[in-house]
């Protein structure tokens, strides 16, 4: 009896034991996750722009594989859950269905599925398969969920091409047979909008003497040329003066300096401007004493910060002159200018001028009126 | 004879009752999990441990997470790993990134003159690795100009021309002294238990300002609450800075790996 006992007793221990036995591996025969399948580490997605329904965004995928071999994968993006084999819903306003595909690490040659407007399949092609290093590959061309807030990514690898061999995914609840998987938090929002104004400035002065920063210190332009007591212009010199124009302004290409003149005509007269005995001289060149003309120079610009050149047709050879028919125009002749911005630029105007033999006795004149023309 | 046989008969049977019972009980944990996680698949789950709550509480119309007599919680972290303790935690990955600041017009600029302005930002992430929140937006642009731009951690020189950012508070009476008195550190809610995210390198430093299109501005190294960003934008310009309506639209990215 001793002995029936005790098998009766073996028996349901033993049968305890089975149960528990069982109930230990229970997981592998109903956990899917508790298999050959890892959960992939180290996975982020990093986008190009946050902003709700940006177009052309970018997706940098990374991630480490858990189990080795991998030859496709797919990705899910949800508006509701990062749960595996959850409902999945696409994001409002979010497409992937255009969705570029650039190879990063370890996925040279790997190449886009199938497309739909929230779920990726990306396959091997003619790549390796993917080691239990780190890979990554970016997703182009995506655009953005339509409203601000988290969003989610799921992704499941495959140990063949087809997204799971006989029983394949066909949906973020029917997953087919993958190994790996991971879930992702995204999140979208706002940009801060960033706005200020400079306002445009030209600041332009004209002196008999060098004017200092921010056309200090400046006196009137008005300039006499002769030679002698009282000065007089005659055949024997080429007399001159000169008088600085300064210029500062934030105008992106530039500031051009016109000068026109009150005159009909472009030399100096002796009838308030009807008829000019002492003529411009026209193209930039050399003078002689004795050939009357009137005529200018212009030396390029120094100063604090940048530069302001001369026109070809008024320098800046020394000695020579010029004086062209547009400063009898409406906006008058470029004399001047610069191509960037400038601040406290300095330029020398030499006027000059000489009569001949013949050039009738009087008093010559002419108002040069200077024009600084910035553009923004 | 016979009561000594059905006693021991008894005892096997008492105790393949407990094995029974114990492969029951065994299994039921398992049915728990799916109704708290509610997928067509088992997942690695949250753990329970201790009496004093229920994770899915539900009627008909409402569920509810339950907890009573916690002893503990929130995050625990070593170099390698980290855990988050309660008995009302979640299993789903999370990142959020609010900016709270979406306008910042700052009219006029004067030459010469500094001018600051300030928004915010937060972010929070759950059962990550930490995250990094990255700008990505061109400096101010008037055109095809683009504003000069610091492209390492500078002081504020208000005769130059110069745009950056950081992170955190400004004063006069910093090493590097501040143009004024303005941002504000990070602020961790509810607390430096809960939340870790701090300012980055090169935007971390009181009076020096940078800004590179994709440098990571703000960042945890780990699983964090919410922490409160303020960026400090400063902007120096010169009598020729290029004239015009400068606009920059400052978009951050905030990424989270798991």
């Amino acid at each position: 009896m001793g002995r029936i006992s005790n098998t009766l007793k073996r028996f349901a221990a033993g049968l305890t034991a089975v149960m528990l036995m069982v109930v230990s591996n229970a997981g592998v025969f109903t956990d899917p996750l508790a298999s050959a399948a890892g959960q992939v580490a180290d996975r982020s997605i990093k986008i190009s722009d946050s902003r709700a329904s940006n177009t052309g965004t970018s997706y940098l995928v990374t991630f480490t594989p858990f189990t080795t071999a991998g030859q496709s994968l797919v990705i899910d993006f949800c508006s509701n859950s990062p749960i595996i084999g959850s409902t999945c819903t696409a994001p409002a306003g979010f497409t992937a269905a255009s969705a570029s595909f650039t190879a990063g690490t370890g996925t040279t040659n790997w190449a886009l599925g199938t497309l739909t407007a929230n779920t990726v399949k990306v396959t091997k092609n003619t790549g390796a398969n993917l080691g239990t290093t780190a890979v990554s590959f970016t997703l182009g061309g995506v655009t953005n969920p339509s409203a601000t807030g988290t969003y989610y990514a799921r992704i499941y690898t495959y140990a063949d091409i087809a997204y799971g061999g006989g029983t394949p995914y066909t949906s973020a609840t029917a997953l087919g047979s993958y190994v790996d998987y991971g879930g992702f938090a995204l999140s979208t929002s706002t940009a801060v909008s960033v706005t200020a104004t400079i306002m445009e400035t030209l600041t332009f002065c004209v002196s008999k003497v060098a004017p200092g920063n921010g056309c200090s210190g400046t006196t009137a332009p008005n300039l006499v040329l002769g030679h002698g007591s009282p000065l007089i212009l005659d055949f024997t010199a080429i007399d001159s003066d000169g008088a600085y124009t300064q210029i500062s302004s934030n105008a992106a290409t530039g500031v051009a300096v016109n000068m026109k003149t009150t005159n009909t005509c472009t030399g100096l007269s002796r009838d308030a401007g009807v008829t000019c005995p002492i003529p411009g001289k026209g193209a930039f060149g050399t003078v002689a004493a004795g050939t009357a003309f009137f005529g200018l120079n212009v030396a390029n610009g120094t100063g604090c910060i940048g530069s302001v050149t001369a026109n070809v047709n008024y320098g800046t050879t020394a000695g020579s002159y010029g004086m062209g028919t547009n400063t009898t125009s409406t906006y008058g002749d470029t004399i001047q200018g610069s191509t960037s911005a400038v601040a406290n630029v300095n330029s020398l105007l030499t006027f000059a001028a000489t009569a001949s033999t013949v050039t009738p006795a009087g008093v010559y004149t002419a108002t040069e009126i200077l024009i600084a023309t910035g553009t923004f | 004879m016979s009561s000594w046989k059905q006693k021991n008969i008894r005892q096997a049977g008492r105790v393949a009752a407990l094995g029974l019972f114990i492969f029951i009980s065994l299994l039921v944990p398992a049915v728990a999990r799916a109704a708290q996680s509610s997928s067509s698949n088992y997942q690695v789950n949250e753990v329970f441990f201790g009496v004093g709550g229920e994770l899915h509480a539900c009627g008909t119309a409402y569920c509810a997470k339950q907890s009573a007599g916690e002893t503990g919680a929130g995050n625990t972290a070593s170099p390698n790993y980290q855990a988050q303790a309660g008995f009302n935690t979640d299993r789903q990955p999370f990142l959020q990134l609010v900016v709270n600041t979406t306008n910042i017009n700052l009219g006029v600029l004067t030459a010469g003159t500094t001018t600051t302005a300030n928004a915010t930002f937060s972010v929070k992430s759950y059962l990550s690795n930490g995250y990094a929140v990255t700008n990505a937006g061109t400096p101010p642009t008037n055109g095809s100009y683009t504003m000069n731009t610091l492209g390492s951690p500078t002081a504020s020189a208000a005769a130059s021309e110069q745009f950056g950012i950081n992170v955190v508070r400004n004063q006069t009476s910093c090493a590097t002294p501040a143009p004024v008195n303005f941002g504000a550190d990070p602020v961790q809610v509810p607390s430096a238990s809960f939340s870790f995210g701090a300012a980055a390198t090169g935007y971390n430093t009181c009076g020096l300002f940078k800004y590179v299109n994709g440098d990571t501005i703000a960042a945890s190294t780990k699983s964090s609450g919410q922490t409160d960003f303020t960026i400090s934008y400063i902007f120096n310009t010169t009598s020729t800075t290029r004239g015009g309506s400068y606009s920059m639209s400052h978009v951050l990215v905030a990424t989270a790996t798991f």
